[in-house]
């Protein structure tokens, strides 16, 4: 007799901070936090990827048309640490990771 | 009315020493050229202002310029653009200022306003169409800039956008260093010591009536075409459109997530435990306090606001909503985190009128030298503790009028810091120029950083890329690459120099080139394409590089300062470096731009390519002039 195994459900936390609120039908304040389930191998782009998806706003903004690659307008941290310094848009996603969206600012 | 569309074709000239004004016509062949406001001052600076003559001697100039697009019905077109020799760097200033006064001046007939020589007693300058007189402005000495400007509007029987008055406060009077020249309630000139400058001409303010002239177009159904486009695009473009309903309040936020909002003096990039976050999101800023619209010339942004404090001991002030970098400088670089203290701070130092950048390194550095015992209680006369708006506002009066030492303190950053020496030298944030960057924590933001050492106005020259992909850049430019974010800085460059030549806000030309373009196409009449226009900001950069090398400011001061160059030690940026990486993004930066790395000069082959021949002789010598 084979034993039933439950797989259990690995996540990451996206979430958008204040004025990157608006780009999933915020009001521009305060944050929204949106669990997505992560596949074995999905990377950062993968993951970003299918969840902008499913917001057209932010897929607008995340992504550059032209190149398929980030775009101009978010900026990412990935676990409290600027995308760049620990991970890359290619480095893999592992169960409880922190994934946050944030307008790029305007200066002034 | 003036020969070429778009211009009025002069520029007013008021030689304070003898008393006389005049105009010059600003020709067809320099509009195209040198297009106006930056542009413009650049090349009557490096003509007219010799290695010899101070920011404070008689000789130097003070050019308050506007340009093409100024007046007319595109948003953010009253724009000013200051540009002297700098009492913070002894080098060429660029500063700019929005409000009312590039369209006025217009409207009365002028281009640019050049003050020069030094008048006897304090004067101010009235500009009424072609009527320009200098009048008695002792009873407005020691008045702040929002009092002189309702003295002047009271004696004048003028009010709201009849009349721009650019003045300085008692900061520029008694010629501090960060001296800025404020205008309309609110806007503010304040870079490099602008303000000081004024008051070393013994000029109070400028005011202009505004004109009866008309200003003429090419193409005007062209033109509300483009105007139509740029709201458009503000309106919609992902980053604009917070800045069009939010203006720039968003900055804090969005910063702090970035590990770049400067937090006490750089020792920090983490919140206080238990502050209330939401209070300092966007909408939140803006509808914690009452609030009412104040925008500029044809702007239809929700971007500048007048603010009614709404709690503490100055409930009920009307004061000017800050920008960012106000809610930074009078707040976070200080300690400061409750919004209606920091805004009143804000105000205080627009009334005052010095750099709010400045300001915030200068006080953060002296309460972090008082909490370390670096600066006693006696030294300075009083106990200043992180977060004292109070305290602050003692310090910022001690300074403006060069009290006890406040005298010290008003010489910048920089050199108050040298001054005291030991280790309060290094905890001082300042370009070894001698200028100071803006309201950011640029480890965090390094093509900031990199722009700002090499930068030759006072402040940063190139700003955040906008549009990069227009520009043969991917759009995405990570912040801490050390190939990208030089090579980023260096091709955008001349972007910034060309929009603050316009007589526009720098926050409504964040538009594609080729939009920019057909505004001033249709303005003009000329056919102008990006090209053209990124020569033309990059012979303004390097005319500003070239006076800066005149005046003995080279490479070898293109670094920040120890704290200003340090290391993150909290915050998304923890242990990240990026003086690990400075010779490498300076070698980048100069080949992109076409200088000399040695010597930090332009090449001759640069210098030819941007139409400056004139200049190889003088930065490289006879042969090498007759070489090319």
């Amino acid at each position: 007799m084979r034993a039933v195994v439950a797989e259990e459900k690995r996540t990451v936390v996206i979430e958008l901070l204040a004025w990157a609120t608006v780009f999933v039908g915020g009001d521009g304040s305060e944050s929204r936090e949106f669990s997505e389930e992560i596949l074995p191998g999905d990377t950062i782009r993968a993951v970003l990827k299918r969840h902008s998806r499913r917001h057209r706003d932010l897929n607008h903004a995340l992504w550059d048309r032209g190149s398929d690659d980030l775009g101009e307008h978010i900026e990412i941290a990935v676990n409290d640490a600027i995308l760049g310094i620990n991970h890359t848009l290619e480095s893999e996603v592992v169960d409880g990771d922190r994934i946050i969206l944030m307008g790029q600012y305007m200066g002034g | 009315m003036s020969d070429s569309y778009a211009y009025a074709g002069q520029i007013l000239r008021v030689d304070l020493s003898a008393g006389k004004t005049w105009a010059d016509p600003f020709t067809p062949e320099d509009q195209r050229k040198y297009i106006g406001g930056a542009g413009l001052g650049a090349k009557i600076l490096w003509e007219e202002v010799p290695p010899e003559v101070a920011w404070d001697d008689p000789g130097n100039r003070l050019i308050m310029a506007t340009g093409p697009l100024a007046g007319l019905p595109i948003w953010g077109t009253g724009g000013l653009t200051v540009v002297t020799r700098g009492a913070l760097t002894g080098g060429a200033t660029n500063t700019n200022a929005n409000g009312f006064f590039g369209a006025n001046i217009k409207l009365c007939g002028y281009d640019a306003l050049v003050l020069q020589g030094r008048s006897e007693g304090w004067v101010y300058v009235h500009i009424q169409d072609d009527r320009v007189e200098l009048k008695d402005a002792t009873h407005l000495l020691g008045k702040d800039t929002w009092e002189t400007q309702q003295a002047l509007e009271s004696e004048l029987g003028l009010s709201g956008h009849q009349l721009s008055v650019y003045s300085i406060g008692p900061a520029g009077e008694n010629l501090v260093r960060f001296a800025a020249i404020q205008g309309d309630y609110g806007h503010v000139a304040s870079k490099n010591g602008c303000g000081a400058v004024m008051g070393s001409k013994r000029v109070k303010a400028v005011v202009i009536e505004r004109g009866g002239k008309g200003i003429s177009v090419a193409h005007m159904k062209a033109l509300y075409a483009a105007a139509d486009e740029i709201a458009h695009n503000l309106q919609n473009d992902p980053s604009t459109k917070g800045l069009y309903l939010y203006g720039t309040l968003g900055g804090v936020r969005n910063l702090h997530g970035m590990g770049a909002l400067p937090i006490r003096n750089y020792t920090t990039n983490v919140w206080p435990d238990g502050l209330e976050t939401k209070k300092w999101e966007g909408p939140s800023l803006r509808e914690g306090f009452d609030h009412r619209g104040h925008q500029c010339n044809a702007c239809g942004m929700y971007h500048c606001h007048m603010q009614v404090i709404s709690s503490g001991p100055h409930k009920g002030a009307i004061v000017d909503e800050p920008e960012y970098e106000g809610w930074s400088g009078a707040g976070w670089a200080t300690g400061a985190t409750e919004p209606s203290e920091v805004s009143w701070m804000n105000t205080q130092l627009d009334r005052a009128c010095v750099d709010v950048n400045e300001w915030g390194w200068l006080c953060g550095w002296v309460m972090e030298c008082q909490e370390k015992g670096y600066i006693s209680e006696s030294d300075l006369g009083f106990r200043l503790e992180w977060g004292d708006i109070e305290g602050a506002n003692r310090l910022l009066q001690m300074i403006s009028r060069r009290e006890g030492m406040g005298d010290l303190l008003a010489e910048g950053v920089k050199r108050a810091s040298e001054k005291v020496g030991g280790e309060a030298a290094d905890c001082a944030i300042y370009t070894m120029k001698g200028d100071s960057p803006r309201g950011h924590d640029h480890r965090a933001r390094w093509e900031e950083m990199l722009d700002t050492c090499t930068g030759g106005g006072g402040t940063m020259d190139t700003a955040p890329a906008v549009q990069p992909t227009e520009f043969g850049l991917p759009a995405r430019i990570g912040a801490q690459d050390p190939d990208l974010v030089p090579l980023a800085v260096g091709t955008m460059r001349g972007r910034r120099h060309f929009e603050d030549s316009l007589g526009a806000c720098v926050f409504t030309t964040r538009v594609r080139m080729e939009v920019l373009c057909r505004s001033i196409e249709a303005a003009t009449g000329w056919d102008i394409r990006r090209e053209e226009a990124m020569t033309a900001g990059r012979r303004t950069a390097t005319l500003f590089r070239a006076f800066n090398l005149r005046c003995g400011i080279g490479p070898e001061l293109e670094r920040p300062s120890k704290r200003y160059g340090s290391t993150p030690v909290d915050g998304p940026l923890k242990g990240v470096s990026i003086m690990d990486q400075w010779e490498k993004m300076l070698d980048i930066w100069y080949e992109t731009v076409g200088y000399d790395r040695a010597t930090g000069r332009p090449t001759a082959e640069t210098l030819a390519a941007l139409d400056l021949e004139e200049l190889i002789e003088p930065l490289w010598g006879k042969e090498a002039a007759a070489r090319v």
